[in-house]
């Protein structure tokens, strides 16, 4: 057996191309799943560390005052003698009635009354002491500690700024400093290293906020916003433009721009933390997971958009960790797979070529056993070779892509640590399964009697597909004839090459769906809104005259209480499954709801009609005519689906703003919301205080997809990766394919020659054979890549419900079958030009 | 000289299409041990379908007289696997083409054959026998068509059959060059005494045999004593 494996190994010479393309794929596959996941363990080691030093929060939250319970008659006559003294006469008629509603529990207390309250509680700095009594009642008993978390957002030119407040005494969310020092005097900040990289800031060096210049005296993170959300005008992190900087109170108090304070919670028990928000779990059960969320059921605690922005800013980077792990391992079997392909042309190749051979140590007594062990030179030197060239290749760039990963999250990076599990399963995992592969695949091959093997033309015998395909073609002229009869010859030959044609193809459909995969979304996200500027305001307000060419919009996240089909049955949802209603005018300046026809269906709303965007109808298996049942408080609210919209993004829905208003108790023209084109939004500090205070935070929309499209331009240069390794990939199975053709019509080739044919009509015979195969192949392969993308894709996007349509136009998949034709043809000509250095009289020899 | 091999009544048939054809019918015949018998005939005769019967290559069609005997051990009814033991043991085989191991040389071809034996065998000494004793380390596209047929040979003996089997060892070779295979494959007969059983269509063969067999459409229809081998050297070709 010794010699046989001997044989094999010198053998290896002449099938450089297959062993070299088997290499490649055990190199790129390794070479991602080391790469990928040593990186990731610098960042998940030193994640979880580091939420425990720096205290970081559980949750943040918002305090709903509920005005029945929460105030008291005594902190009200104290704020009157204090903040509200100086409140006008119809604010004090509204102060007043609720002072008289406090005494007299009995009386009305409308949602306007309410309403009217928070605003004036807002106006005059009340609301914050509110709600931190709120949380003094209620945290011995759920044993939490909390601080108020002091931000404001300035945009500033190109730059969005989130300036928090230093304070050393803080407990929860911990400054991290990771150079120079902390600010101390007024003129000090601190800023993001990541920032300071890409513009060139250095310790020491000034920086202007509005009119103010400061001196850099550090760099730190704010451990709370790993992924640095740090507004909602800027979902996407711009490493180049977004800047966290902290100040001390004085300089805190000077800075103009927009609050953006939260409560910070952190529980004294231990907390797993989870990427996922479930709001059933139980707080007394402390020893197991996620009991933080009871005080939400019980107390008027809910979520804000800080808690969801929490999910991005800490939590993210987990899905992050497991995601690409996913993908380094889904990568590594993937291209095993299609290894394992080429093996079993390789040894299926050598076992026909070496048929005489094999008759003849059957004859003298070889069993198959020991025959196809000498077959297992190729998995095992392609393993051992590929494996450890990818493990050191995957060592060498796991600090590239840690870096990579740093220019998103702020979180310190461990040192790199050996790991031995690596570097067994690059070099084991590839042995082992293909050894295992190869090894049947021979043994079912050396089935045949050692006479079956040495009869002569044994590998040439006429099967019943090529009697059938001869019928079929005698009446059509000699050249179909043979070419046809020589493809159908070796059904294995042929349904090898139709496979790998069809991985080749899978291929090439990936990368060319993923290239415009998020592009599409975004394209298709903005593709009705037609205004510039988003205003989020603080409270609800009225709409008293629309002269400024503004759409107002009633936003509400609402909660879903129940969902009918037309015939009275009931959809099946999760808990807590909830809206966001937008609340519009059908004379609206700005918005568009586009249908999957790109046409406009806002006049389809009505009263108690409703559109629900395609996320919700994909994930929820909704139809126009469905009811669904919201509620708000203890009130609730019904609608009846009268269309789709070309949303991708979470659930949300259109409604009429003015039976929303009205289902709501509040007047027909209330809003929270404002689209407008005008650039005075651009700079809220412009603005007058009195609009200032109002607007809790604008979104600039061209900014926005500029934003998005210059990370989906970085995000591409991911997916360009991909594309390059998936093309690699591809032009190595085309390689070897186009290889084995040749190789196996050698005689052929050469008889021809000797008889005169010219090498054109020598292709057009003999190697041309397989183009057919290869475009059915091709084309197969488009449904099952798109089913196989929809699946996966949907897996990742199930916990952020989100729904990303995969689609290809029929120009692409053609460009796609053009380019696996030409790199085909080009290789299929390498191989020749291989084959004509071969003497005529040599490669006619009897082998 | 006691029998090595007794054929009794074997019969053999293959269908093409629908329609059996007797390759051979009702064939017996006895082998001595040492012996090299030479089975003449035409193409089409039913010499191959016989070396492949009673080499074990192949089955007999089954019937109660039917019987090849080894030492007294009837193999017609032996398994895949138990004639495959039995051939590793047994026997050695050459053919028409010889089907060497191309990245192996020749003591590396001979080796192969050596590892099935049981007993250690000195690989240069049989490599010395069939003459090839300078080309030990040349690889088979060195070898001219007779060097690689004795290397064939070579191998074939290296596990000391009891029986070795020929298929038109000469076949593909021109006079000279074929006599200088049939001289080896006499002295390897000489030498450690190995029955030979050759097939082949040259008449002129048949004289190195102590046995000849004519064979003819299935049948054996003459069976000669050769009173005396002639020396390779001496027969007339063709």
């Amino acid at each position: 057996m010794k010699l046989l494996l001997i044989n094999s190994l010198k053998g290896l010479k002449k099938k450089k191309v297959q062993m070299f393309g088997i290499i490649i794929m055990v190199m790129l596959s390794t070479a991602i799943y080391t790469g990928m996941n040593t990186a990731i363990d610098r960042l998940e080691d030193k994640y979880y560390d580091y939420l425990n030093d720096q205290n970081v929060e559980d949750i943040s939250v918002a305090v709903n005052v509920n005005y029945e319970n929460d105030i008291t008659i005594e902190h009200m006559n104290s704020y009157l003698n204090n903040e509200l003294s100086n409140a006008t006469s119809e604010e004090k008629e509204i102060l007043n009635y609720y002072i008289n509603y406090l005494n007299n529990k009995t009386m009305e207390l409308p949602l306007s009354t309410k309403v009217a309250l928070e605003n004036i509680f807002t106006k005059y700095n009340v609301l914050n002491k509110i709600k931190m009594n709120i949380l003094s009642n209620i945290s011995t008993k759920y044993d939490f500690d909390y601080e108020l978390e002091l931000s404001k957002i300035i945009s500033e030119d190109d730059n969005l700024i989130k300036v928090i407040l230093y304070d050393d005494n803080n407990e929860i969310n911990k400054t991290y400093l990771v150079d120079g020092r902390y600010p101390k005097n007024e003129n000090e900040i601190t800023i993001l290293p990541g920032y300071a990289k890409v513009n060139k800031i250095n310790i020491g060096d000034s920086y202007k906020i509005g009119d103010n210049t400061y001196e850099i005296v550090g760099f730190t993170y704010a451990p709370d916003y790993i992924y640095p959300l740090i507004s909602f005008s800027m979902p996407i992190f711009d490493e180049k433009t977004n800047n966290i900087v902290f100040m001390n109170q004085t300089a805190y108090e000077k800075v103009i721009g927009i609050n953006d304070n939260s409560f910070a919670i952190k529980y004294n028990g231990e907390i797993k933390r989870e990427f996922e928000l479930n709001s059933n779990q139980d707080i007394n059960d402390l020893k197991t997971e996620n009991s933080i969320f009871k005080i939400f059921n019980e107390n008027n605690i809910s979520f804000d958009y800080n808690t969801f922005t929490r999910i991005g800013r800490i939590g993210a980077v987990q899905l992050e960790f497991s995601t690409d792990r996913l993908f380094a391992d889904y990568f590594l079997y993937v291209l095993l797979g299609i290894s394992v392909v080429i093996i079993m042309i390789i040894t299926k190749k050598r076992i026909d070529d070496e048929r005489l051979q094999i008759g003849v140590l059957k004859s003298l007594g070889y069993n198959k056993y020991s025959i196809a062990t000498s077959y297992l030179v190729y998995p095992i030197i392609g393993s051992l070779i590929g494996g450890l060239l990818g493990y050191l290749i995957g060592i060498s760039v796991n600090k590239p892509i840690a870096t990579i990963y740093l220019s998103f999250y702020n979180v310190p990076l461990e040192n790199y640590i050996f790991n031995l599990t690596y570097l067994k399963n690059s070099v084991l995992i590839p042995m082992i399964t293909l050894s295992i592969l190869s090894y049947l695949i021979a043994i079912i091959m050396l089935r045949k009697k050692p006479l079956s093997l040495l009869k002569e033309g044994s590998n040439l015998k006429i099967n019943i597909f090529t009697k059938l395909i001869n019928k079929i073609t005698s009446i059509f002229k000699f050249e179909y004839r043979f070419k046809y009869s020589l493809a159908f010859r070796s059904i294995g030959k042929l349904f090898l090459v139709s496979i790998t044609s069809f991985c080749t193809g899978m291929l090439i459909i990936l990368v060319l769906i993923g290239s415009n995969l998020f592009s599409n979304v975004i394209k298709e996200s903005f593709s009705g809104m037609k205004y510039k500027y988003m205003i989020y305001t603080n409270s609800v307000g009225f709409e008293q005259n629309n002269t400024e060419n503004k759409d107002y919009i009633l936003n509400m996240n609402l909660e879903v209480k129940n969902i009918k089909k037309i015939n009275g049955e009931n959809v099946e949802i999760k808990e807590d499954t909830s809206f966001s209603i937008i609340g519009t005018d059908t004379a609206s300046n700005y918005l568009e709801i586009l249908d999957d026809n790109n046409k406009n269906i806002i006049s389809n709303l009505t009263t108690n009609k409703i559109i629900v965007n395609q996320n919700a109808k994909k994930l929820l298996n909704l139809e126009i005519g469905y009811i669904i049942e919201l509620s708000y408080e203890d009130i609730t609210l019904e609608y009846e689906i009268a269309g789709f919209s070309e949303e991708y993004m979470g659930y949300s829905a259109y409604v009429l703003r003015s039976d929303l208003s009205n289902k709501l108790g509040l007047q027909g023209n209330a809003y929270n919301m404002i689209y407008s084109d005008d650039d005075k939004y651009n700079n809220i500090s412009d603005l007058k205080e009195e609009e200032q205070q109002q607007i809790a935070y604008v979104i600039n929309l061209e900014e926005l997809k500029d934003n998005i499209m210059k990370q989906m331009d970085r995000f591409n240069g991911s997916i360009y990766i991909i594309i390059i390794f998936a093309s690699i990939m591809a032009l190595v199975i085309i390689a070897v394919i186009a290889n084995i053709v040749v190789e196996e019509n050698k005689k052929t080739i050469s008889l021809m020659k000797v008889m005169g044919y010219k090498n054109k009509k020598i292709s057009n015979i003999v190697l041309n054979i397989y183009t057919p195969f290869i475009v059915i192949a091709y084309l197969l392969s488009i449904p099952v890549t798109i089913k196989i993308l929809e699946s996966i894709v949907s897996a990742l996007t199930k916990d952020i419900e989100m729904t990303i349509p995969i689609q290809i136009t029929p120009s692409l998949a053609a460009l796609g079958l053009l380019g696996l034709l030409i790199a085909y043809y080009i290789a299929i000509s390498l191989s020749k030009k291989v084959l004509n250095k071969i003497p005529l009289a040599i490669a006619l020899k009897r082998e | 000289m006691e029998n090595i091999i007794e054929i009794k009544n074997i019969t053999k048939s293959y269908y093409v299409g629908k329609v059996p054809t007797k390759a051979l019918d009702n064939v017996s015949l006895n082998i001595k041990k040492g012996e090299i018998l030479v089975i003449l005939g035409a193409s089409g005769g039913g010499k191959t379908t016989l070396l492949n019967l009673v080499s074990g290559l192949d089955k007999i069609d089954k019937n109660k007289n039917s019987k090849i005997l080894y030492e007294n051990k009837d193999i017609s009814k032996y398994s895949d696997s138990k004639m495959t033991k039995f051939r590793k043991r047994n026997l050695g085989f050459i053919f028409q083409t010889y089907n060497l191991l191309e990245h192996l040389n020749v003591y590396e071809n001979v080796l192969v054959g050596s590892s099935l034996g049981r007993k250690k065998v000195d690989v240069h000494s049989i490599i010395e026998t069939v003459g090839l004793k300078q080309h030990e380390k040349k690889y088979m596209h060195q070898l001219s068509g007779g060097e690689q047929q004795r290397v064939s040979i070579a191998r074939a003996l290296a596990k000391k059959p009891k029986v070795m089997f020929c298929d038109e060892p000469t076949g593909a070779l021109d006079e000279k060059t074929g006599k200088v295979v049939l001289q080896s494959l006499v002295e390897a007969n000489n030498k450690y005494d190995t029955t030979l059983i050759i097939v082949t269509h040259n008449p002129g063969i048949a004289l190195i045999g102590d046995k000849i067999i004519k064979m003819n459409s299935g049948k054996i229809v003459d069976e000669i004593i050769n009173e005396k081998r002639t020396d390779p050297k001496d027969i007339p070709w063709g």
